[in-house]
């Protein structure tokens, strides 16, 4: 029974122990920040529930998808411009406006063969960057770059939105704090003096053993570390508690994106979600709503990044689980189907269409006439670790898989 | 030969290397249902774990308060009435607390994660209500039950577009999550069974707020499901699922990190404990008494390896500081529990919260931080102030910061104060420290600690 006392560590968090814990990350943190001038920044939105890609951009000149899906199909006049054969959904002026004005890069068909049409596989892969879902234990794609990174003081990233981080920002001893007010991090030092608070120290020697209480410590550590840096966001006095419950709109969130990046926070990858794309039934309203509210939170993200020093360093990457069903289920729905699209917005893209648009078969069975993936969806990872983020993308994901050219030099 | 290596599973035999002690009566508490205060410890303690055990399987850990089930009924049905989901979460959240049997309710909340429905969608707190008295009514059921009587209550059918869909082009949306979220799990079945169950799912209306089979828009065709060839509908297809080894699986896995945590039994003592629930015909009361009664959860190691959800930790607060009567202002309560990520009939998705560590995220503890302060401070309403020396002083602690401390250890972290004065004894001398209301800040600190999040 090794239980006869209250730890150390117990005896700071109350407060009535003497000493103090050196904070040496923040030290050395601020030495980082000061020798890299210009780190580039990943902005990663997910449509969650699996978009239809089909109707996010439309192949208005195949019979066989208006023959496929009669209660869904969008017709051939109501679509914007994109290219001779598939044309932008109505509500996406501002992805047609980006595009025409080259900063969009489009790659169509990515999935896989092997990817699931479980919602939480599908995820679990993307997040894991691998066709094992079960590799996500080990953290996911940005967390175990993170991780990688660590000496170099690759930040943790922060995960705008409700709920909990993105299980692609994890990493052993990587925490990601998830906000969607820059005030929701803030600990009253009454409750949590710094003396108290568990040390960086203790959260990166524990990685091999990750329990319950470590995972507490090291969200602790994080919370207060984070809230420090969105202190410099906020203006005023702050309330002590955000009284607001109601979840953020995808408008609110990337605004506190583009705030997030404009305040030249250490974060590198910041990862926020947009919808239910689940659109099983009623999708044409709801379909409409969604990437409405999707074109109009890019165009006022791009707008504010586009006027700031942050233009030349931040992607924007908006990607899905999967796409859906060619065919309509009969309640102006779809179904989880194959692959989906995938953009990125930024003024270092090499705009265009980036391989190529998925067949689509006139007449076969229900399973079988699917459209067949075109782009591996790891391609995408790797190209966004190499390229963009400066990482090892071997390092990240298993086996090698061929990057995309979109990334323009210099 | 039966000594030997004992399972996680066998039941749990109080010896002097493993007493029956405060911080195992502690731990039963905190796992089964929303912590208890010193007095009920105290009196498990007294008792033996037998009896104490019986007391949480049989549903009658605390005493409620007079007419109890009357103000806990008008406060559900004006909340429905009222159409503000805040309400009925405030309305759950006093019947976790005041309610006399916390493991049902916990049960309760289990299969409301299990079957995650959401309210975004239906926009019908009556439905969501109906759907919980459901999960309620059938909480420790056979399996097979509570799955027929989930199906036949309009919210879920609603919920995964199953209601109005025809043999002409099946919805897939509830075939699929019933496989792999509510039975089988994934890798135990294939795109084929989706398609299959989907038709064998056709035909489902509502008439009259009950969920009815139409013939005309059934398939009645044969379908190849999971190998078994038949004319499936709702019912068979209820029937072949839950035969199938990967149900009963599945929900011994859920349930035994549910009560005991994640990664803690070998997933080999997992399987053997699925196959005597496979033998029991699913039967919950069973598996739950089982789980519960175990070594697996009073085991020394077993400490400390489990993270309190939002309403344990919440709840168990509340209950610890013996703040129960008169009760914090609930609605306040359930805000705090929706910031800590757990928002009530709104999970993220069909597939739940995703529990376990993962409540335990930086926001979450930032908001953990903030409720200690503003539970002890009174900043949430309640009629009747906090007074932390008087409490600890009733318990026969000392009338003193150092009383304050011990008692606060003693119910929060379930740590014998007799195990611990001696140390605290010292430190409080640094009391100049603390500003402000001292007594309060020492308690609003103790459960601000990571060690204050798990149990």
């Amino acid at each position: 029974m090794n239980r006869s006392h209250l730890t150390r560590r117990e005896l700071l968090a109350l407060g009535i122990a003497t000493g103090l814990t050196p904070n040496l990350l923040r030290t050395s943190r601020a030495a980082a920040m000061e020798s890299n001038e210009s780190p580039r920044r990943l902005v990663v939105v997910e449509l969650v529930g699996g978009n239809d890609g089909l109707n996010t951009v439309v192949p208005h000149t195949r019979d066989a998808y208006y023959r496929a899906r009669p209660r869904v199909a969008i017709p051939a006049h109501e679509l914007l411009k994109l290219d001779a054969d598939n044309g932008f959904h109505p509500e996406l002026p501002e992805f047609a406006k980006q595009f025409e004005q080259g900063r969009l890069a489009i790659v169509p068909g990515v999935g896989h063969a092997e990817l699931s049409r479980s919602h939480f596989e599908a995820r679990k892969q993307w997040y894991a960057a691998s066709l094992d879902p079960n590799r996500i234990m080990l953290g996911g794609w940005i967390g175990r770059a993170a991780r990688l990174q660590h000496d170099a003081e690759f930040e943790p990233c922060i995960f705008v939105g409700s709920g909990r981080p993105s299980p692609a920002l994890e990493g052993t001893g990587i925490a990601a704090a998830a906000i969607e007010r820059s005030n929701e991090l803030a600990i009253p030092r009454s409750v949590l003096p710094d003396s108290a608070a568990p040390s960086t120290t203790s959260s990166t020697s524990s990685v091999a053993n990750t329990t319950p209480l470590s995972t507490a410590r090291r969200a602790v550590e994080t919370a207060r570390r984070v809230d420090d840096d969105l202190s410099r966001l906020r203006t005023g006095s702050m309330r002590e508690e955000p009284g607001e419950t109601k979840s953020t709109t995808l408008v609110d969130r990337l605004g506190l994106a583009a705030d997030l990046l404009r305040a030249e926070l250490p974060a590198s990858v910041i990862y926020t979600t947009h919808g239910d794309y689940d659109t099983h039934s009623g999708q044409p309203l709801r379909h409409r709503a969604l990437l409405s509210e999707l074109d109009a939170a890019i165009a006022e993200f791009q707008k504010r990044i586009e006027a700031s020093s942050m233009r030349d360093r931040t992607l924007l990457m908006v990607f899905s689980e999967f796409g859906r069903t060619l065919a309509d289920n009969g309640q102006s729905g779809t179904d989880h189907g194959g692959p989906g699209v995938v953009f990125l917005f930024g003024s270092r893209v090499k705009p265009g269409v980036h391989g190529a648009w998925p067949e689509i078969a006139d007449e076969a069975t229900f399973l079988e006439r699917e459209p067949r993936p075109t782009t591996d969806f790891r391609s995408i990872h790797a190209t966004l670790l190499e390229d963009w983020l400066g990482v090892d993308a071997a390092a990240v994901i298993e086996g090698s898989v061929p990057r995309i050219d979109l990334v323009a030099r210099g | 030969m039966r000594q030997q290596a004992k399972t996680s599973f066998a039941p749990f035999v109080p010896d002097p290397s493993a007493p029956w002690d405060l911080e195992r009566a502690h731990r039963l508490h905190r796992r089964s249902g929303f912590g208890a205060d010193l007095v009920e410890l105290g009196r498990d303690q007294r008792e033996g774990f037998e009896a104490s055990l019986a007391r949480v399987l049989e549903g009658r850990v605390h005493t409620p308060p007079e007419s109890f089930d009357e103000l806990s009924s008008r406060l559900i049905r004006s909340a429905v009435a009222s159409a503000a989901p805040e309400r009925l979460k405030a309305a759950w959240l006093h019947r976790m607390l005041l309610g006399p049997d916390p493991l049902r309710e916990r049960m309760t909340l289990f299969w409301h994660d299990h079957f995650a429905t959401s309210d975004s969608k239906l926009a019908s707190l009556g439905l969501m209500w109906s759907q919980n008295e459901v999960f309620r009514t059938h909480a420790f059921s056979r399996f097979e039950d509570l799955l027929r009587a989930v199906l036949a209550d309009p919210a879920l059918p609603l919920w995964l577009d199953a209601i109005g869909t025809t043999r002409n082009r099946p919805n897939q949306n509830l075939g699929r999550e019933l496989l792999e979220l509510f039975t089988l799990g994934v890798g135990n079945y294939d795109e084929n069974d989706v398609l299959e169950a989907s038709r064998a799912l056709t035909g489902l209306s509502i008439v009259n707020g009950r969920v009815e089979h139409v013939a005309a828009h059934h398939d009645d065709g044969w379908k190849t499901i999971l190998g078994v060839r038949d004319r499936f509908d709702v019912d068979s297809l209820v029937t072949l699922l839950c035969r199938q080894a990967a149900t009963a699986t599945r929900l011994t896995r859920h349930l035994v990190e549910y009560f005991v945590g994640e990664g803690v039994v070998p997933p080999a003592e997992i399987d053997a404990l699925a196959r005597e629930f496979g033998k029991r015909e699913l039967d919950v009361s069973w598996l739950v008494a089982t789980i519960l009664r175990s070594d697996a959860l009073f085991r020394e190691d077993a400490r400390q390896c489990k993270a309190l959800d939002p309403v344990g930790f919440v709840l168990g607060a509340v209950r610890a500081l013996e703040l129960v009567e008169p009760t914090p202002d609930t609605l306040e309560l359930a805000r705090y529990v929706t910031r800590m990520g757990l928002d009530l009939y709104f999970p993220p998705s069909v597939g739940g919260w995703d529990g376990g560590a993962s409540w335990l995220d930086p926001r979450s503890l930032a908001v953990r931080a903030r409720f200690s302060d503003a539970l002890v401070s009174g900043a949430i309403p309640r009629s009747a102030e906090f007074d932390p020396i008087a409490l600890a002083a009733r318990h026969g602690f000392a009338s003193d910061l150092t009383g304050v401390a011990e008692f606060a250890t003693c119910v929060v972290l379930g740590i014998a104060p007799t195990r611990v004065s001696e140390c605290l004894r010292d430190a409080v001398v640094e009391r100049d420290r603390l500003a402000g209301d001292a007594a309060r800040q020492v308690i609003a600190r103790l459960l601000a600690t990571p060690e204050a999040q798990v149990c």
